[in-house]
């Protein structure tokens, strides 16, 4: 009986404290289940053309209606989750982990590799992101892979200045000092006092940077160059779809509308997992 | 700290040849080439063999690479492959709309941000907060072209406030000095001209101001939250300061760091990067010009372009490292 | 599908009759302004350069060639020359230039300012010259023997060899006369201070934003109806939609197919059918496996369904193709209608004749902008239904020139317009000019020779009635080898607030708008 209280009590208060994150984290598990399962959960062909039936409204039979070539919509935004999540997921996670390293291993020795590092990061950024990106789309083809490279390359930079701008800031703190004084070691350092410390900040960029990745790929579908035509994909679709924004508004809305609810699933699972992580704010109980 | 200056300033030359190099050789790698871009305009095509033979075309790689250096040092970025127009025209005419348009944005997402960043932390309002973070998100998970064709439809289709699109209202009359219209139509005091020119800025603006306000919201909310929950601030706290006074003096003082670097970072994006809103709002500057010469593969335009951008980004970096300085003295002795 | 087609056409024919109607009922007005939406805007505005299809109807408002094109009917109007004589030989020109004309800056059109400009491009002296010029090239410039001012009215032009679209040249946006002035003050800035003849001069000019113009006054013509014509770029086609139902934009060809249905029922809006002058089909690279053999070209031929293409891919707005010139052209060919033709069991015939195993993996390439994807698309599935696995690769259109010249492509979608009435414009561009780097890489087949042939002697030949043979044969020639699979002749939508009227349906098919006779009522 008292355990059992107990036990209630806890879920409550983990759900006060993760409320959101929680909520966001069933969304999107939500969403990954029906991207994994997409052949299973979607009622059509999504490739299967039906010219005579195109840009139907939205009806019992189309859930979403078709568009242009008279596909279903709803189908294809059941199949168009997994090129544009994967890509950007694969592109925000090795542009973290380039990012990272760079930044903390400059920003910790400081000295001539930290300039050589900055120096680098600022030739990169220094080349529009988005322009980077098209040069490497229009270089290496069309198609997943090379969007995801793409947008991985142009991103690393924003990781690594980041990094870096918070390890300088770490390093001059007390416990770090100290930590240092008293003679510890530099690995030991990095991981116990300055990886853990600046984990959560990067975490938010990192949410927050999913979402710009998503927005970079479907920039790329807007100029043309992004994932394989044909192929189901969210971004492509409101790219393609764009154009049908005043004559068949359901062809684009719909796909904006996943993007939407993944990347905001996404980022409130971002900002839990901040909270969880920060030993600070963990101490505290907040 | 000048030292510091002096050094980044030895580094900028550096930073532009590694740039210019590497457009140059991103260039050549990309499959196309300027003259085969146009050659389906012209009939005949020995004036093709000439273009070839103007811009070196026919030339092994090395070669050309060495003349568009040594012409480059000269400060010689001659003349658009596809147009006849010289670059640094180009430059004249693309690269101020888009530092206006910088300008802007970096207003409004400054100030929806930061307002935004720190109701959500001091307002204790959970429901707020959750208000101000969602929308945040909306911002930065939507595609610019969505949100500037949404834009488009609600202000210019159906409130009938602003324009659609492009710089400045069609047969407004104007006098052109520095292409800088906050300065050449107010010197000017061409208020009319003024005022088509700020309609015509407010949704480009917005468009990039609401999807990078999200950013700016989010650190602040983050790093105001860390610096709240920090010691130095629970000591003032302690202290009994004022809540304002903790939050204004301390909190901020960190939370602008992030943020500074963040917006900077921004502004040398927007540079050359605008490429998505410019297209979509018909304005007519660099990232628009950028891409147009990427597609066309006019490699003058795309080597002269990129070197402006680049260098515009580098001295706004410099500016930033200064603003870094002035606002947190910890950082003031440690890197002279 | 044919219904609705018909229905089209008599929905076109009714609007016709209605504007007609309406042009009879009121008298043309002056005044106004006319915004019309481009998809680019240039740089500058030099002919000698290429600046998109925004610089050229900027080019073709504000100038004049010796001769204007008359792209209904076929030759040459009087345009800076009032009449012309051509020799027996066909190699004296002699133009007589109109009397009292001015260029916009207000310097005189003499027979001297004329051969001044033409010269720029051949004359490395002049201050306005600028080394690769390549858009001269059109101007035929080569093959001048002389070209000079006899007297203040008089211009002789004698040519190496006979060229029988050297006058019609003349009419390109690369013809149009300068204002020595402008050439001597601006030099090879001319491009951003052009000072021309044509009906409208330039007030403004933001580049890559919008070309302010307003009537010429002494437009040699009589002055143009409207005040002020504005052309501006509007690079996003959801962008052309919203400012046309702002009200922001009175014409435009840029707008998507797919708004038509909706557009043509609002209250603003008119939708007009441009003339079939532009032809659409898919090139087939005969240097390389697969496209190689004859009978896979044609059973590409015979696979794609062109009534869904045009109809799913084009929203309707093309006619069923026949041949490499299109009805309008001299010489044009009816009985290719029966060549471009769908039928998938004799295209699976000629693949088991050829012996080729399917499924064959090929690559389809196209642009990835406007309607190309969408008609690729379908395109595709024809390819499909009669055993190809297609790989459909979309590509910049930098990379589509770079991969077609390089000869890399297989199969490759596009279009060719004509800047002028003449069918040599689309004969050279697709079948000769670049022999290097042609769409078909087409001096691999084994009647190359003869198809270059054909194509000069039809530059080279005079006489009328003998050119209409030498197309005709030219063009069984292409239908036989098949290097160009047709899809059919773009009629595109040219959508004009209504109160737009007289709007010339022919030039601008082509790309080439003519507004010196539009008006707008109210």
């Amino acid at each position: 009986m008292q355990a059992e209280k107990n036990t209630v009590s806890r879920v409550g208060a983990i759900w006060r404290r993760y409320d959101i994150a929680l909520v966001g984290g069933a969304i999107f598990a939500i969403i990954l289940l029906v991207t994994i399962l997409a052949s299973a959960v979607a009622p059509y062909d999504p490739m299967a053309r039906n010219i005579k039936n195109r840009f139907a409204k939205p009806s019992a039979e189309y859930a979403f209606g078709t568009d242009q070539l008279g596909r279903d919509v709803l189908s294809r935004v059941i199949h168009g989750g997994r090129p544009i999540l994967g890509a950007s997921f694969s592109a925000v996670i090795a542009a973290l982990a380039v990012g990272t390293i760079i930044g903390v291993s400059g920003g910790y020795r400081g000295g001539w590799l930290d300039t050589a590092f900055m120096r680098l990061m600022d030739v990169m950024l220094s080349f529009p992101s988005i322009l980077l990106a098209i040069l490497i789309v229009a270089t290496l083809g069309v198609g997943l892979l090379n969007v995801t490279a793409a947008i991985g390359f142009a991103m690393a930079p924003v990781f690594a200045r980041l990094a870096r701008s918070i390890v300088i800031t770490l390093v001059r703190e007390e416990y770090v000092v100290a930590a240092r004084s008293l003679g510890a070691h530099d690995r030991h350092i990095i991981w116990r006092h300055i990886l853990p410390n600046m984990m959560p900040p990067i975490i938010v960029q990192a949410s927050a940077m999913l979402a710009v990745a998503i927005g970079t790929a479907s920039a790329l579908n807007f100029i043309g160059l992004g994932v394989e035509p044909g192929t189901p994909d969210w971004g492509m679709m409101v790219a393609e779809g764009q154009r049908l924004i005043f004559d068949a508004p359901h062809v684009p809305l719909f796909p904006g509308l996943a993007i939407t609810i993944t990347v905001l699933s996404v980022n409130y699972m971002g900002d839990g997992l901040r909270d969880h992580l920060d030993p600070k704010l963990r101490r505290q109980g907040i | 700290m000048i030292g510091y200056l002096l050094k980044r300033l030895v580094w900028l030359p550096i930073v532009l040849w590694a740039v210019s190099s590497l457009t140059f050789l991103a260039l050549r790698i990309v499959p196309g080439n300027p003259i085969q871009t146009v050659r389906n305009q012209v009939m005949d095509k020995s004036q093709l063999a000439q273009v070839e033979a103007v811009w070196g075309l026919n030339r092994p790689i090395s070669e050309q690479y060495l003349n568009f250096l040594s012409k480059l040092i000269r400060g010689d970025l001659g003349l658009a492959m596809s147009s006849g127009v010289p670059i640094r025209r180009m430059i004249f005419e693309r690269m101020p709309p888009t530092i206006e348009l910088a300008i802007v944005s970096l207003v409004v997402s400054t100030g929806i941000g930061l307002l935004s960043g720190v109701a959500s932390v001091t307002i204790r309002n959970r429901a707020l907060d959750y208000c101000v973070r969602t929308a945040s998100i909306l911002g930065l998970s939507l595609p610019l072209f969505w949100v500037g064709i949404m834009l488009i439809i609600l202000f210019s289709v159906n409130l009938r406030w602003t324009p659609t699109s492009g710089r400045i209202g069609a047969g407004v009359d104007y006098e052109v000095i520095t292409n800088f219209m906050f300065y050449d139509l107010v010197a000017t005091g061409n208020w009319e001209a003024f005022a088509s020119f700020l309609r015509h800025l407010v949704l480009p603006g917005l468009t990039i101001g609401i999807t990078s306000a999200g950013f700016v919201a989010r650190l602040t909310r983050s790093a105001m939250l860390e610096v709240m929950n920090s010691d130095y601030v629970r000591t003032a706290r302690a202290k009994g300061l004022l809540e304002r006074s903790v939050i204004w003096k301390h909190a901020m003082r960190n939370a602008l760091l992030p943020i500074i670097t963040l917006q900077g970072l921004q502004f040398g994006a927007i540079l050359g990067g605008a490429v998505i809103t410019e297209r979509v709002f018909s304005y007519p500057g660099m990232g628009a010009w950028l891409l147009d010469g990427i597609l066309e593969r006019d490699y003058s335009v795309v080597q002269g372009g990129i070197i402006f951008v680049a260098l515009a980004y580098v001295l706004m970096n410099m500016l930033v490292d200064i603003l870094y300085h002035v606002i947190d003295p910890r950082l003031r002795d440690a890197s002279d | 599908m044919l219904k609705q087609r018909r229905l089209c056409t008599m929905l076109f024919v009714f609007l016709l009759l209605l504007s007609l109607g309406t042009a009879a009922a009121q008298d043309p007005q002056y005044g106004g302004t006319l915004v019309f939406a481009a998809e680019s805007m240039g740089d500058s505005f030099d002919i000698g350069f290429w600046h998109g299809f925004g610089g050229v109807h900027v080019i073709d408002t504000i100038g004049e060639g010796l001769v204007r094109a008359d792209f209904e009917n076929g030759g040459a109007l009087p345009g800076l020359a009032e009449s012309w004589e051509i020799s027996e030989d066909g190699l004296v020109y002699t133009f007589h230039i109109r009397a009292g004309m001015t260029f916009h800056d207000g310097e005189p059109v003499t027979a001297a300012a004329i051969v001044r400009s033409m010269k720029r491009p051949i004359n490395p002296d002049d201050p306005s010259y600028i080394e690769g010029m390549y858009m001269y090239g059109n101007q035929g410039t080569s093959n001048w023997e002389s070209l000079e001012a006899v007297d203040d009215h008089t211009v002789a032009l004698t040519l190496k060899q006979p060229n029988a679209t050297q006058l019609l040249v003349f009419s390109r946006p690369d013809g149009i006369i300068i204002s020595p002035k402008a050439l001597d003050e601006f030099g090879t800035e001319v491009g951003l201070n052009m000072s021309a003849a044509g009906p409208f001069k330039i007030e403004r000019f933001v580049p890559g934003q919008e070309a302010v113009l307003v009537a010429n006054e002494d437009y040699w013509a009589g002055r143009p109806y409207v005040d002020q014509i504005v052309i501006r770029a509007f690079p996003d086609e959801a962008a052309i939609l919203a400012a046309l139902e702002a009200g922001e934009i009175d014409m435009t060809l840029y707008a998507p197919f797919t708004s038509v249905p909706r557009l043509q029922n609002s209250d603003a809006i008119r939708v007009e059918v441009g003339a079939p002058l532009v032809d659409l089909f898919v090139g087939a690279n005969v240097a390389k496996e697969p496209f190689d053999n004859l009978l896979l070209r044609q059973a590409v031929n015979y696979a794609l369904d062109r009534e869904t293409l045009i109809e799913a891919g084009l929203n309707g707005f093309a006619e069923m193709p026949a041949s490499l010139l299109g009805p309008l052209d001299l010489g044009f060919d009816e009985s290719g209608r029966e060549v471009s033709v769908y039928d998938p069991d004799r295209a699976r015939e000629l693949i088991a004749e050829s012996g080729v195993e399917m499924p064959l993996a090929i690559e389809v390439a196209y642009e990835n902008n406007r309607f190309w994807p969408q008609l690729a698309e379908l395109i595709g599935a024809d390819l499909e239904a009669v055993g190809f696995d297609v790989t459909l690769d979309r590509l910049d259109a930098g990379s589509f020139w770079g991969k077609v010249g390089d000869g890399q492509t297989q199969l490759s979608i596009n279009q060719r317009s004509t800047f002028v009435p003449d069918p040599h414009d689309k004969a050279i561009l697709m079948a000769r000019a670049g022999a290097e780097g042609s769409q078909t890489q087409h001096q691999a087949l084994a009647v190359a020779d003869e198809i270059d042939a054909l194509v000069s002697a039809g530059i080279s030949t005079v006489d009328a009635m003998e050119r209409e043979a030498i197309y005709q044969e030219f063009q069984a020639l292409m239908l036989e080898h098949l290097p160009y699979i047709y899809i059919g002749y773009l009629t595109p939508p040219i959508f004009v607030n209504k109160r737009v009227q007289n709007v010339e349906t022919f030039g601008t098919a082509g790309g080439r708008i003519n507004l010196r006779e539009v008006w707008l009522s109210e």
